[in-house]
């Protein structure tokens, strides 16, 4: 068995495109739902530049997935793949291509609705082509090749999954810059409008991901024995891990220091705010932990195949 | 947990270190089964694996027993079957070689043999 292109690389690459991906398509949809109220303040002005800076981090890290992917798919060294047949027929004769054609064309969208983001249409369809932008990743994965109906289950699955995703970790980012600008410029009113929306998201965004992800893991672990025994099921119950620590600071930002926000002492609010600011760092380091495993997760045999294979090559 | 975590690394670190292959479609089974023996040379051969696969890069090779190609070419690719005609060899050890590219865009390659013979 050969894999011509370095796989460090491959796994590295996957891992920023998923994390700019996410950043991107977190901070539109918290500029759309969150800050909506808030946009023609100050505390929010600096998260439009997170989406560009997500976008951009996104183009740079697809072409190089596309480079990279070809000389995985031709079995050719780096260097004697990059040319415009093999890149062609991994355009257009593969499942890959497609998808890589069809979210350039999203990232076309949400260029030309980031530079109108004043108008309401194009704030809401740019939340609509980032929703997207997430969910097309699925089509990139295991989930894309599962075999039969359960395959059509594993693509809704998987797509709902990287959208509660991006909207929770990126959201983060964006959350923090707020925040942040509320902090510096007194603004306590505006931060607990942001606390208490997105509140609310990151629980919808819990109750997807744990959904979703036991439909991925049934189908792509399928036993206790698979999640023990094998790398892809340790790698996941590391990945379940961060997820539980993440939940864990969620649970005494909204339980504990939400309340303390809400309060009326000036002190203690401010005090509440810079602890948001320091766990929701915390939370967006972890989630982009997890961002990587799913970058590494994605080129590992799935454990149900390990398992339940009966004939190998 | 963080014990856990530094034992589910390990092996993780291993795998970069030796640079090993990871993908995804594996063989599942075939027809003729792998390692058995039919009584007369197949037409074909049928390779059916856990992912569906990509034509574009998907290919098999069949050689006879004579060391020959007996395969007609190209293969034919639908879902995560793979099918190639075969021409005929006589009796003795056939050798299938496969190369596959599952849709989740990974390589896989492998072989088996089958026996042909009374």
């Amino acid at each position: 068995m050969e894999w011509s292109a370095a796989g460090a690389p491959l796994v590295a690459t996957r891992a920023v495109h998923f994390a700019a991906t996410a950043i991107t398509v977190g901070d539109v949809i918290f500029r759309t739902i969150i800050a909506a109220p808030l946009l023609h303040s100050g505390p929010t002005a600096s998260t439009l530049r997170v989406s560009w800076l997500g976008l951009v981090a996104s183009v740079i890290s697809g072409a190089i997935w596309l480079l990279l992917q070809a000389a995985s798919m031709s079995g050719l060294p780096l260097d004697e793949a990059l040319t415009a047949d093999v890149i062609s027929t991994v355009i257009n004769e593969t499942q890959f291509g497609t998808v890589t054609v069809v979210r350039a064309g999203l990232v076309i969208c949400l260029v030309a609705c980031l530079a109108c983001d004043r108008t309401l249409l194009a704030r809401w369809l740019g939340f609509v082509a980032a929703l997207a932008f997430a969910a097309s990743l699925a089509w990139t994965g295991h989930a894309g090749s599962t075999v039969g109906a359960e395959g059509y289950l594993h693509l809704v699955a998987d797509a709902l999954h990287l959208m509660a995703a991006a909207a929770w970790i990126g959201g983060l980012v964006s959350l923090i810059l707020l925040l942040w600008a509320a902090h510096r410029s007194k603004a306590i009113a505006a931060a607990r409008h942001a606390v208490r929306w997105f509140s609310i998201l990151g629980i919808i965004s819990v109750a997807v991901l744990l959904l979703t992800g036991a439909v991925n893991t049934v189908i792509l672990v399928g036993s206790p024995r698979g999640l023990i025994f094998t790398n892809y099921g340790q790698l996941l119950l590391v990945k379940l891990g961060l997820f539980a620590v993440m939940l864990a600071l969620a649970a005494v930002n909204r339980f504990r220091l939400t309340p303390e926000l809400a309060s009326s002492g000036n002190e203690q609010s401010s005090v509440a705010l810079r602890h948001l600011i320091r766990n929701s760092a915390i939370e967006t380091a972890c989630g982009l932990s997890i961002l990587a495993i799913v970058g590494l997760l994605g080129t590992l045999h799935p454990a149900i195949h390990l398992v339940h294979l009966t004939i190998s090559r | 947990m963080r014990r856990l975590s530094l034992i589910s690394i390990v092996p993780l670190l291993v795998l970069f270190a030796t640079g090993e292959a990871t993908a995804h479609a594996l063989l599942d089974h075939a027809e003729p089964r792998v390692g058995n023996k039919v009584a007369s040379p197949p037409r074909e051969v049928t390779l059916s694996f856990t992912q569906k696969l990509e034509p574009a890069f998907s290919s098999v090779t069949v050689t006879g027993p004579t060391g020959q190609r007996v395969d007609a070419g190209k293969a034919r690719v639908s879902g995560n079957q793979m099918s190639v005609s075969l021409k005929g060899g006589g009796t003795g050890t056939y050798h299938v070689n496969w190369r596959v590219l599952s849709v989740d865009t990974h390589t896989t390659d492998g072989s088996f043999t089958f026996q042909v013979g009374p």
